[in-house]
């Protein structure tokens, strides 16, 4: 099984009762945390990595059970992963040019 | 396509491809990731023209005017449309049609009721003469909020399309390999859930790549704070004010 494809390890259908409504209720509270956290009005140094957290675990949560990342081939990982790589090296370098943190 | 294997099933519509995968699939995450580049790209530019005018700042579209509120209820609306969404297919793949066209339907009614509270809010900011050349930051915010809105109108039509012209209501997932133990040789066979669905599933990464978006959109632009020059403005005319009246 060593030389197997990475595509062959896991079958499509290998969730099957992937746990679609608990992630909605943990993607529902984190937004209520993020809105409520924004709402503070606290210093950016700790508002920002904050927010920048919640975001990363709102998107992981969509992209790993709702797009099915979690359970798919390795190949999707590797085309969902690499244009979001650029844009954020895109994003901190447009930051880094023209100061977008202002 | 000759397959003979498949048990009386009517034959797979997708040949089986040297990866295993589907190719339609394959090709929507692609369109998905180039999706994500130019999202991104008006993401950097709203950020980096969101206060670079400072002299109409004030006067136009500014931070200070977007409604939390009622965008949150639309990041909710959005979010529950993904969960609607993947328990369509997850009907459809358990062959339960009644089921699947309510979810779809359902998904297309959040998405339409998301697109209203965008309507609102546009028209709102326009009858405040608030609109794409009030600033630099208006100008922003209206091509990468609309074009966000313009991707969840497609959606809808999609997911309509779906129900109402049941849009690719045959089409079948290629037959998966599986390698006979100890042997090694490649085999073909039907996914386990019949391969139904494609067509479904396409629409369905399309539509959460949409709230995917929104996510960061509703984050980024809405709830991360900025410095606001409009208050900068008023605090310093009081200090003004202050220091000539002693």
């Amino acid at each position: 099984m060593a030389d197997q494809p990475a595509t062959l390890r896991k079958p499509a259908a290998a969730h099957t009762h992937p746990r679609y409504v608990r992630m909605a209720v943990f993607l529902f509270v984190v937004t209520a945390v993020e809105v409520a956290w924004a709402l503070l009005k606290i210093d950016d140094w700790i508002m920002v990595p904050v927010l920048m957290v919640l975001i990363a675990l709102k998107a992981a949560g969509v992209v790993m059970w709702y797009m099915h990342l979690r359970f798919d081939s390795r190949v999707f990982r590797i085309l969902a992963l690499g244009p979001f790589v650029i844009v954020v090296g895109m994003i901190l370098v447009f930051f880094g040019l023209f100061g977008g943190f202002s | 396509m000759s397959q003979t294997f498949t048990g009386g099933r009517p034959a797979p519509s997708h040949p089986p491809t040297s990866l295993g995968l589907d190719m339609r699939k394959v090709g929507m995450w692609v369109f998905l990731g180039s999706e994500s580049l130019f999202f991104g790209t008006l993401i950097a530019n709203f950020f980096v023209h969101r206060s670079s005018s400072r002299a109409d700042y004030c006067e136009g579209l500014n931070q200070g005017d977007l409604a939390i509120n009622l965008t949150a209820f639309g990041a909710f609306v959005l979010l529950m449309s993904s969960l609607t969404m993947v328990l369509g297919l997850a009907a459809l793949r358990d062959g339960r049609k009644r089921s699947y066209r309510g979810w779809i339907l359902g998904t297309a009614g959040l998405g339409a009721i998301f697109l209203g509270i965008q309507a609102f809010e546009f028209t709102m900011f326009a009858l405040e003469g608030k609109g794409m050349s009030s600033n630099m930051f208006g100008a922003s915010f209206f091509a990468l909020t609309g074009f966000h809105g313009t991707h969840v109108l497609i959606g809808v039509i999609w997911l309509l399309s779906l129900v109402f012209l049941r849009v690719g209501a045959e089409s079948r997932r290629p037959l998966e390999f599986s390698v006979g133990a100890g042997s090694g040789v490649r085999t073909h066979r039907e996914p386990s859930d019949g391969g139904a669905g494609i067509s479904v599933e396409l629409c369905g990464l399309y539509w959460h790549l949409v709230d995917l978006v929104w996510v960061f959109i509703f984050t980024l632009i809405y709830l991360l704070p900025m410095e606001n020059p409009c208050e900068a403005e008023a605090f310093e005319s009081i200090r003004v004010v202050s220091s000539v009246l002693g």
